[in-house]
This record gives structure tokens, C-alpha cells and sequence, in this order.
């Protein structure tokens, strides 16, 4: 198991990771106390996954009926790295934050005398050290239930349990988070990208992703080309010669256009989860809106009746443009670009 | 991070019960930019405007995220023209595929070309949403004139 803490703007990030499912081999914890790594430790050699103190007694039966067993597995799997000692254990697992780095040492002396203690002695210590077992499983219940009270407050650790094998200096072990993060984006991109489901490969999906952002920037673009040519029919429709009021006949159009944004801004919140299918769902809709004025307030609520008496299409322009006049400026940078320095 | 998206606008939302103003920016841009250019009749440079238009509503519309996109994107349309790039100084190494590939998407999304691949990733799904939502927001608006 190892503690490190990475960039700490990405404390949300975090949180998710830990909301990952069980058989990712990360979570979330306050920075240790040292009995609490210790425990951890305990706890985890019995199963990566469940947090069972279950899990102990069927684990350690074994070693009554094998008798002295020099190196128990479960030390082997957790303990502290190249005890030498403890020449036939399996070096892991566990690396601790730099910040805790004394508290490591400390544990790790304190660690290698346990392991002196239990290569020297013999089946007679089993006994001992099974009791020991039970009070920490008792302990351990007590600290998941601790770790599940605890679990709100974002802090800058993760977490890392590297498995057998896996190397365990701390680059390594950021690297496989950040790899982790990358292939959790993926996901979410895939789930985002049509028609990219069944693509296998980071290769290939990175080949998806790229042509759909492409093909979404040349639909900008040919969309404007086509807006710039359409424009004069609107312009005709819709507006007068000073361009800020609308013609009364104009109004089915506007509020067809507002009835649209509110649609829109209703339902942008779930493309959140949907994806582009939104785009093809409202563009369906579209055919179908029906045209009706009561629609028309919908940006008007907060103002109150317009003292104008042009029509609903008409107040609704000039309001907006009283008020959004720098907003006007803002998203069209063409016309007043001095703005800007 | 917590920088102002837009230091001429003091106010970005003034109607916080719309949570997507930029398209109704876009909106009404459309109709300044035909109002303005109109009467000279030059499509390619209504096009460009109307992109331009459509480009910043995006970034608009994101701004209250606080994505990188939507900063870079804005930073990008207030130069007035195409700014030297910056030269990065290039390791002659054959690059893989994939860091090809990255590349490629870096050059795609506005900002990311100083982004670790992480949140390249997380600005990418980001950016993504909005251009579909710009998209089909367009290519409404461009339906219900040609009707």
C-alpha cells in the first residue's frame, strides 16, 4: 500500500477515482496515522478487494495445520520493502507519502522487529501471533468503520496498493495513477463520441475522437458559410430598416427562435449525460415546435411589462439589446474591436 | 484559475436562471452581423464574422465552468490577427502513433497545446458538448430561415 500526494488542483478528480469501482486498486484516505497503516496493511493482505476482517480466520487456518511456517504470506505480501531479515519474504507494496516519510522509517524499524521475532521463533509464536490477528480484526472493523464515516472531506492523498511484482518507487506509482485517470477519460469520451462504442484501443478512439471534433469544427464552419448566405431572408423577414425592431409578422419566427433557446437551455443540462444524441433529439424537435407567443417572456421574466407597443417581438429586441449591450460587444468582436486592449 | 473570463464584461450572466447565455449571444450577434453587413452583400466575410460569432457564444456559454477552452478560445478571437506561434523547441525523436495522435488533438482544442494529456482529455469531452450543442443550434437556426 502506498500513500503519495499529487497535484492538489486535482483534489475533485480524486473523489471520483475513489467512487471507482471495487476492482480498481485505489482509494481515498486521510493521511494515516501510523497504527492506522498498520492496520491497513493488515487488513489488506487479507483480500485486495473486500475489506473483510471475515476474510482472516479462513485465511490463517492453514498455518495451524502446516505448522512453523517461517515466512507467513500474508507478511509477505504486505511487509515493508527488503527487510533482511526477513530474506525470504517477497519485497512489495507499500510506499509511504513523502510528508509521513519519518512516520515510515518508524514503522518500517518497528516492522523488522516483528519479522526478526518471527523468522527466529517457531509454531509456538503462531498461536501468539493468530491472537494478535483476532484483536486486529476487531480493530479493523473499527477503522472501515472510521474510514466510512470520515469519507467526505477531499484531501490530496491516494491511496496506491501496487500488486506482487508491480514496481513501488513513487514515479512508478504515479504513473499508474495517471494512467488510470487517462483510461477513465477515455471512457468518458467514448460515451460521448457516437458511434464509438465497440472501438477498442486508445489508438483508434483517439482516431474517433480527433475526426469528430474535426468533422464539428467543418460544420461550424460550413454552417456560418451557409448562416452568411441565408442571412439577407431574415434580414428581409425579420427586421427593419434600423434593425432593432421586428415587423409584427416576424413574431412567429422570434418566438420560435426563443421557444427553441428555452428548449435549449432546458435541456443542455443533460447533454451533460446524453451526449451529442441531444443534438440529433432537438433537431428532431425542431420540425414539430409550435409557434405561440407566450413563449416570448421567456428572457423578459425578471423585467416587468415593456413600455413599448410594437408587438411582443419588437419590446423583446430592444429590452434585450438595452440590456445585453456589452454582451453584443462581447460576441461580436468584428464591429467594436477596441474593447478588447 | 480564478481569473475573470471576461475583464471588459464585468457581469457575464445577467440572468443566472439561463444557464447557457452564449447561445442567445449567438442569437443576437446573427442579427448585428446582418444588420451591419447586410448592405455590402459579401458572403465570405459575413461567414468568417458569423463563425467568429458562433466561436465566442461557445466560449461564452462555458465561461461560468471556468474550462481552459473557453479561455483560450476567447484570448484567440480578441487578437485581431494570426499571432506568431510559439516555437517549441522539437527533440528530434520519431514519435509514436499515439503521441502523433495527441498532438493532432492538441492542435484541435483551443489551449491544449500547453495541457497534460489528463485534462486535454477532460477539456476535450468539455469542448466537445458545446460544438455539438453549437452545431445543432446553427443548424437549426439555418433550417427555420431556408423554410
Amino acid at each position: 500500500m502506498a500513500a503519495f500526494s499529487y497535484h492538489p488542483h486535482h483534489d475533485p478528480f480524486a473523489l471520483d477515482v475513489a467512487d471507482f469501482p471495487s476492482d480498481s486498486h485505489f482509494h481515498l484516505l486521510f493521511p494515516p496515522t501510523q497504527q492506522q497503516q498498520h492496520q491497513q496493511r493488515r487488513q489488506q493482505a487479507g483480500d485486495p478487494v473486500v475489506s473483510s476482517s471475515a476474510f482472516f480466520p479462513r485465511f490463517y487456518c492453514p498455518f495451524d495445520s502446516l505448522g512453523a511456517v517461517p515466512v507467513e504470506m500474508s507478511t509477505a505480501n504486505t511487509s515493508t520493502a527488503a527487510t533482511p531479515a526477513s530474506s525470504s519474504s517477497l519485497e512489495s507494496a507499500r510506499v509511504s507519502s513523502r510528508s509521513s516519510s519519518a512516520q515510515r522509517s518508524e514503522s518500517q524499524r518497528e516492522k523488522k522487529r516483528k519479522d526478526d521475532q518471527k523468522c527466529n521463533s517457531s509454531s509456538s509464536q503462531l498461536k501468539k501471533r493468530k491472537n494478535t490477528k483476532q484483536k486486529k480484526c476487531s480493530r479493523d472493523a473499527e477503522s472501515t468503520n472510521e474510514k466510512r464515516a470520515l469519507k467526505e472531506p477531499p484531501t490530496g492523498y491516494i491511496h496506491v496498493r501496487a500488486r506482487r511484482g508491480q514496481a513501488t518507487d513513487s514515479h512508478s506509482l504515479a504513473e499508474r495513477v495517471r494512467r488510470e485517470k487517462i483510461r477513465e477519460r477515455m471512457k468518458m469520451l467514448q460515451g460521448l463520441v457516437p458511434g464509438c462504442d465497440k472501438v477498442i484501443g486508445k489508438a483508434l478512439l483517439l482516431d474517433e475522437i480527433i475526426n469528430y471534433v474535426q468533422s464539428l469544427q467543418n460544420q461550424v464552419e460550413f454552417l456560418s458559410m451557409k448562416l452568411a448566405s441565408l442571412n439577407p431572408v431574415l434580414y428581409e423577414l425579420g427586421l427593419d430598416s434600423d434593425g432593432y425592431m421586428l415587423s409584427p409578422e416576424s413574431d412567429g419566427l422570434m418566438a420560435l427562435i426563443l421557444q427553441k433557446l428555452e428548449e435549449m437551455s432546458l435541456g443542455l443540462p443533460n447533454i451533460q449525460q446524453t451526449g451529442p444524441h441531444q443534438a440529433t433529439a432537438f433537431a428532431d424537435t425542431a420540425d414539430s415546435c409550435p409557434v405561440q407567443d407566450s413563449s416570448v417572456p421567456f428572457l423578459l421574466h425578471e423585467e416587468g411589462p415593456a413600455p413599448f407597443h410594437q408587438g411582443n417581438g419588437g419590446n423583446f429586441v430592444v429590452q434585450l439589446d438595452h440590456n445585453r449591450e456589452s454582451l453584443f460587444n462581447q460576441v461580436d468582436f468584428n464591429s467594436v474591436p477596441s474593447s478588447y486592449h | 484559475m480564478h481569473r475573470e473570463i471576461s475583464p471588459g464584461n464585468p457581469n457575464p450572466n445577467p440572468n443566472p436562471n439561463s444557464p447557457m447565455p452564449g447561445f442567445c449571444y449567438f442569437l443576437h450577434a446573427l442579427a448585428r452581423i446582418q444588420q451591419d453587413v447586410a448592405p455590402q452583400r459579401s458572403p465570405g466575410k459575413k461567414g468568417r464574422r458569423i463563425r467568429r460569432a458562433a466561436y465566442a457564444s461557445m466560449a461564452v456559454a462555458a465561461a461560468p465552468r471556468r474550462m481552459a477552452w473557453s479561455r483560450a478560445l476567447l484570448r484567440r478571437l480578441r487578437r485581431r490577427s494570426a499571432s506568431p506561434r510559439r516555437k517549441t523547441i522539437t527533440v528530434t525523436r520519431k514519435k509514436t502513433r499515439t503521441e502523433r495522435q495527441e498532438d493532432e488533438l492538441r492542435r484541435l482544442v483551443p489551449g491544449g497545446r500547453r495541457m497534460d494529456l489528463c485534462s486535454l482529455l477532460e477539456e476535450t469531452g468539455d469542448y466537445l458538448q458545446c460544438l455539438a450543442a453549437q452545431v445543432s443550434l446553427m443548424q437549426w437556426v439555418a433550417r427555420s430561415i431556408s423554410e
